[in-house]
C-alpha cells in the first residue's frame, strides 16, 4: 500500500506504531519496529497533529492555507513532498 | 513462561497514565537537557509519567553503587534545576554494599543538599538506611534490586525499613509470587532489562560498590565463569503486570546509541540559537590561583539576592549565574541559566591569555601576589590535580610552570591592563578591605549597590564556611581527597603565606624572572594593588 505515489486524494494518516514526544516546537519520533528516531520542524509537526485522524492531502493543504501565508501551488508541492519522506520512513499509512 | 512484550511496538502501552517511572540518567551527559533525555531516551513514555530519575550527580560520594561513578554521566547542576522545574525528583544509587561512618559523613554535603521530599535516595546497605532515615528523614527510600529480595519474607522486612522495594527483575516472570504480595504500593518492578535479567550472580554490583569507595576490584562480571545466553533488551508485558497490582516501574535507557545521538544533535542545535542570544557584560580575568573563586563566589551571593534568582549558592551552583568562558555545560557558557533575563548581569570568568579570548568589552582584573601565586598553584597541580611530582623548588623554576607561566600571562595583557576599559583589583585588596572593594567593582559594572545584601553577601563568602562547603560537597568534576587540606582550592585563604614555603633563594630566583620578563608598566600596577610587598622586604 506505501508504494503509491501520494497525491491531493490519497488518504493519509499516522502511523500508530510510531512513538513521539514533544521538544519545544518540534515532535521527535522513533519507529519502534525499526528503532530510528525521527525529527520534524514546527510546520511539520502541525501537519502530523493534522493527520492525528485520516485526512486527505487536499484537506491538509487546505488547513495549512488558512493558518500560514503561502500560496496553494507552493503548499500542495511541498506537503506532498513532506508526505514522500514520511511515508519512506514509515511514518505513515496510506490508503 | 516470561512476561514480555512480544513486539516493540507493544511500547507503546507504557504510555498508559497509571504508570508511574523511575528513569535511568546513566547516559546523561552535561552538554543536554535532562528533559531532552528523558524525552528521547524514553520516547514511548510522556514525561508526566516521570516520578523519579534515578543515578549520581556531580558530587562524589564514597556510597554510590550500582554503576561505577563516572561524573561525566551524573546529574549536573542545571539538570537538577531543570529536573525540579517540571515535577520531576532526584534518586540518587546511594547503592554501595559497604556501610561506614567515614563514608557516611564525608556524604554529608551531598545527602543536605538534596534533602527534600520530592527526592529519595535507593539503598543496599540497611545500616545506611536506617541512619539517613534519622537524620535526613525528607527523603523517601528505596531498597534497591542489589539487595536481591527474592521471598516474601525479605519482603516484608524490607518494607519496614524502605517506603519502596525494588524487585529483582527476574521476579517479574513469578505470577504466583506477586499475586501474593499484600503490600504492592510498595513495590517497583523493573520495567525493562538487560544482561542483569537472566545473571546467575549479579557480582558486578560488588566490584561498582569496591571501585567507587576507591578499593581494590576483585569481583567482577560472571559471565566468563558462568556462561549464560544473551537475550539481549528485554521489556516487560506492563498491561500484565499492572492487571496483577503494580503500576510504579523502573526503567533503563536500552535504545541508547540512537537516542544518543539524537539528544546531542537537539542539545547542539539549541546550544547554537542560544550562544549568541545574550552578549557577556564584563569578563573577569586572572592568573590561575588568584582568588578568583572567593570572588565569584562572592557576586554570586550578590547577584542571585539582588535579582532574585533564588539559587542555592555553592560551589557547583555559582557557575549557573557565573559562568567561565568555555563552551562547556558543567562550568562555562551552557552553565549559564539567565540567557533569557536581561536584568541579570552576564559576566564571565577566564584565565585565558589576552590573544587566546574573543571577549572583548569590559575588563576585571584580579590579580594576587606572583609569590603566593606560585606556591598555591603549586599545591594545586601536586595534591589537588595530581598533575606534577616534583618539589616546590623545582616547579618555581619550571620553564612552562611556576613563575615563567605567571609573567607569561600577565605580559600577554599588558595592552588592556594598561588601557582605560579596565577595572584593577588584587587577592590583597580584597583581603585588606572587601566591601569597598566590591563596592568599587559593582559601580565599575554599573550594577546597583545595595549595602545590606552585599553585607549578606560577604558573610556568605568567609573563608572557613567556603572551606566547609569544599569539604562536603568537592569541586565539580575533580576527584581530589577533600581531607587532605593540601588538596583543598580553600587551603589557607591568607596572604603572605608563601613565606612558609619559599626560602630567600626561591624568591631571589622568582625576582629575578619578573624583572627579566616583566613589562615595565607591570611593575606598577602590581606595586600599586599591594601585590608585591614582598619583593622590597625580601630582596
Amino acid at each position: 500500500m506505501n508504494s503509491k505515489t501520494i497525491t491531493l486524494e490519497t488518504k493519509v494518516a499516522r502511523n500508530i506504531n510510531i512513538a513521539t514526544n514533544k521538544i519545544d516546537d518540534e515532535v521527535i519520533m522513533m519507529s519502534l519496529e525499526k528503532g530510528n528516531y525521527y525529527s520534524v520542524n514546527s510546520i511539520g509537526t502541525r501537519i502530523w497533529n493534522i493527520i492525528e485522524q485520516e485526512k486527505n492531502v487536499k484537506e491538509i493543504c487546505d488547513t495549512l492555507l488558512q493558518e500560514y501565508d503561502i500560496d496553494k501551488e507552493h503548499c500542495e508541492k511541498a506537503v506532498i513532498a513532506f508526505l514522500e519522506k514520511m511515508k519512506t520512513a514509515d511514518l505513515l499509512t496510506i490508503s | 513462561m516470561d512476561n514480555l512484550i512480544k513486539s516493540n511496538t507493544d511500547l507503546l502501552n507504557f504510555g498508559d497514565k497509571r504508570f508511574k517511572f523511575i528513569v535511568s540518567s546513566r547516559r546523561i551527559t552535561p552538554d543536554v537537557s535532562v528533559m531532552d533525555y528523558i524525552k528521547v531516551h524514553y520516547i514511548y513514555i510522556k514525561p508526566e509519567q516521570v516520578e523519579h530519575i534515578f543515578g549520581s550527580v556531580t558530587m562524589n560520594s564514597k556510597l554510590y553503587g550500582g554503576r561505577k561513578y563516572n561524573p561525566y554521566n551524573s546529574l549536573t547542576e542545571s539538570h537538577v534545576e531543570e529536573l525540579y522545574a517540571n515535577g520531576i525528583g532526584v534518586s540518587l544509587n546511594l547503592t554501595n554494599h559497604f556501610f561506614d561512618k567515614e563514608a557516611y559523613e564525608s556524604s554529608f554535603g551531598l545527602l543536605e543538599k538534596f534533602h527534600r521530599p520530592s527526592n529519595s535516595l535507593i539503598i543496599t546497605n540497611d545500616d545506611l538506611a536506617r541512619n539517613v532515615r534519622k537524620d535526613f528523614p525528607e527523603y523517601k527510600l528505596k531498597a534497591s534490586i542489589i539487595k536481591n529480595i527474592t521471598n516474601m519474607r525479605r519482603l516484608e522486612n524490607a518494607c519496614e525499613i524502605y517506603d519502596y522495594v525494588t524487585l529483582p527483575m527476574d521476579l517479574n516472570d513469578d505470577d504466583d509470587f506477586l499475586a501474593n504480595i499484600s503490600q504492592k504500593d510498595k513495590v517497583i518492578l523493573f520495567a525493562n532489562a538487560n544482561c542483569a535479567y537472566k545473571c546467575p550472580a549479579r557480582t558486578c554490583y560488588y566490584g561498582f560498590s569496591q571501585f567507587n569507595r576507591g578499593e581494590e576490584v576483585t569481583s567482577i562480571c560472571s559471565k566468563e565463569t558462568m556462561p549464560r545466553l544473551d537475550h539481549g533488551p528485554v521489556y516487560f508485558d506492563l498491561a500484565k503486570l499492572a492487571g496483577l497490582g503494580f503500576t510504579r516501574f523502573k526503567l533503563v535507557p536500552l535504545f541508547f546509541e540512537e537516542a544518543d545521538k539524537v539528544t546531542k544533535l537537539i542539545s547542539w542545535t539549541k546550544s547554537q540559537s542560544k550562544k549568541y542570544y545574550k552578549k557577556p557584560d564584563a569578563a573577569v580575568i586572572s592568573c590561575p590561583k588568584s582568588g578568583r573563586t572567593w570572588l565569584r563566589f562572592i557576586l554570586a551571593n550578590y547577584l542571585n539576592q539582588l535579582c532574585n534568582l533564588n539559587l542555592n549558592v555553592d560551589l557547583h551552583s555559582f557557575f549557573n549565574i557565573l559562568p567561565n568562558d568555555t563552551n562547556d555545560e558543567q562550568k562555562g557558557l551552557g552553565a549559564y541559566q539567565y540567557y533569557n533575563r536581561e536584568d541579570v548581569p552576564f559576566i564571565i570568568f577566564s584565565h585565558k591569555r589576552n590573544k587566546e579570548i574573543e571577549y572583548r568589552g569590559k575588563h576585571i582584573f584580579l590579580l594576587r601576589s606572583p609569590y603566593d601565586m606560585v606556591v598555591s598553584d603549586y599545591f594545586q597541580q601536586t595534591e589537588h590535580l595530581n598533575r606534577y611530582k616534583g618539589t616546590v623548588k623545582e616547579f618555581i623554576r619550571d620553564e612552562k610552570k611556576g613563575i615563567n607561566k605567571i609573567c607569561d600571562f600577565y605580559n600577554s595583557w599588558n595592552e588592556v591592563l594598561t588601557g582605560n576599559n579596565v577595572f584593577i583589583t588584587s587577592y590583597e585588596e580584597l583581603s585588606s578591605n572587601i566591601y569597598n572593594t566590591i563596592e568599587k567593582l559593582l559601580t565599575y559594572l554599573e550594577i546597583n549597590i545595595d549595602e545590606t545584601k552585599l553585607k549578606v553577601a560577604i558573610e556568605a563568602s568567609g573563608f572557613c564556611q567556603m572551606q566547609d562547603l569544599e569539604k562536603r560537597q568537592g569541586i565539580p568534576y575533580v576527584e581530589y581527597n577533600r581531607e587532605n587540606t593540601n588538596a583543598l582550592r580553600m587551603r589557607e585563604g591568607k596572604t603572605g603565606s608563601h613565606k612558609n614555603y619559599l626560602d630567600e633563594e626561591d624568591i631571589n630566583y622568582i625576582n629575578s624572572i619578573m624583572e627579566d620578563k616583566f613589562h615595565k608598566t607591570l611593575w606598577d600596577i602590581l606595586i600599586y594593588h599591594s601585590c608585591l610587598n614582598e619583593k622590597f622586604t625580601c630582596v
